[in-house]
């Protein structure tokens, strides 16, 4: 019985499955970055908002942007997962978020 | 915002800029990654801008705070006429700080020195700020 699809390659490690995963669908890693900016961003502001009544934007973008800058840097360890301008887009993110904070009037948690 | 939160937000940007790209390089250099951040020549750029500014503010923070315990002022009814009673304090226990984190980076990162200009400028940033609080408590100003 014929696949409904080609089945990776998985003898050459796991992480060709990725590989090529992202060969097909170019967009996978962006979208998961996307995916675990948002997730821990919002759903930091959302429960800081419901424990304490306020939430504070600059540091939850700061740590959503610093998760998002580790996953890329283990991702940028494997060819094919990430390209460089990418990267440098998440760093820039990165330091946005941070000037954000340092430069925000309201006082932080951090 | 004020001088001091002004002081500190902008060597802060500097610092966590130098930070967050010499982190991202000797990543990609300990890990031999495919994809590095250093062949990214405007963000190289940027990281040797940020640390010379890190430099030229950690040459001037020293003499700055030097300048600040040794100015007087008439006294009055509750000012002191000079910083001299501080002196003791902050200078000499910011390098126990100092030792602390250079301990704790080469046990942590090895012996790599690429991260040292964070460190220096972190602790002159301490510096000044102490410097600069000495300052608002003889005077009351900067904020």
């Amino acid at each position: 019985m014929p696949d409904l699809y080609d089945l990776p390659n998985a003898t050459t490690g796991l992480d060709d499955i990725l590989v090529e995963t992202v060969e097909a669908v170019p967009s996978l890693m962006p979208m998961l970055f996307l995916f675990v900016f948002f997730v821990v961003a919002l759903g930091g502001i959302a429960r800081q908002k419901a424990r304490t009544g306020t939430a504070d934007y600059p540091m939850w973008f700061v740590v959503a942007s610093l998760s998002v800058f580790m996953l890329a840097l283990i991702t940028s360890t494997i060819t094919g997962l990430i390209r460089l301008d990418w990267l440098v887009i998440i760093v820039v993110i990165t330091l946005f978020s941070g000037i954000w904070l340092f430069l925000d009037r309201r006082s932080s948690e951090v | 915002m004020g001088t001091i939160q002004i002081t500190v937000a902008l060597m802060a940007i500097t610092l966590f800029t130098i930070a967050i790209i010499t982190f991202a390089t000797n990543f990609a250099s300990d890990n031999n990654a495919p994809i590095d951040i250093s062949d990214d020549t405007d963000l190289t750029s940027l990281n040797t801008a940020a640390q010379t500014n890190s430099t030229y503010f950690t040459e001037n923070a020293s003499s700055e705070y030097q300048s600040i315990i040794e100015s007087t002022i008439p006294t009055g009814a509750q000012t002191l006429q000079s910083a001299a009673p501080f002196t003791v304090t902050p200078s000499a226990t910011v390098g126990t700080l100092r030792n602390i984190l250079l301990v704790g980076y080469a046990k942590i990162f090895g012996s790599n020195s690429g991260f040292n200009v964070f460190l220096v400028g972190f602790l002159s940033l301490i510096i000044i700020i102490i410097g600069l609080y000495l300052y608002k408590t003889l005077r009351g100003f900067p904020d």
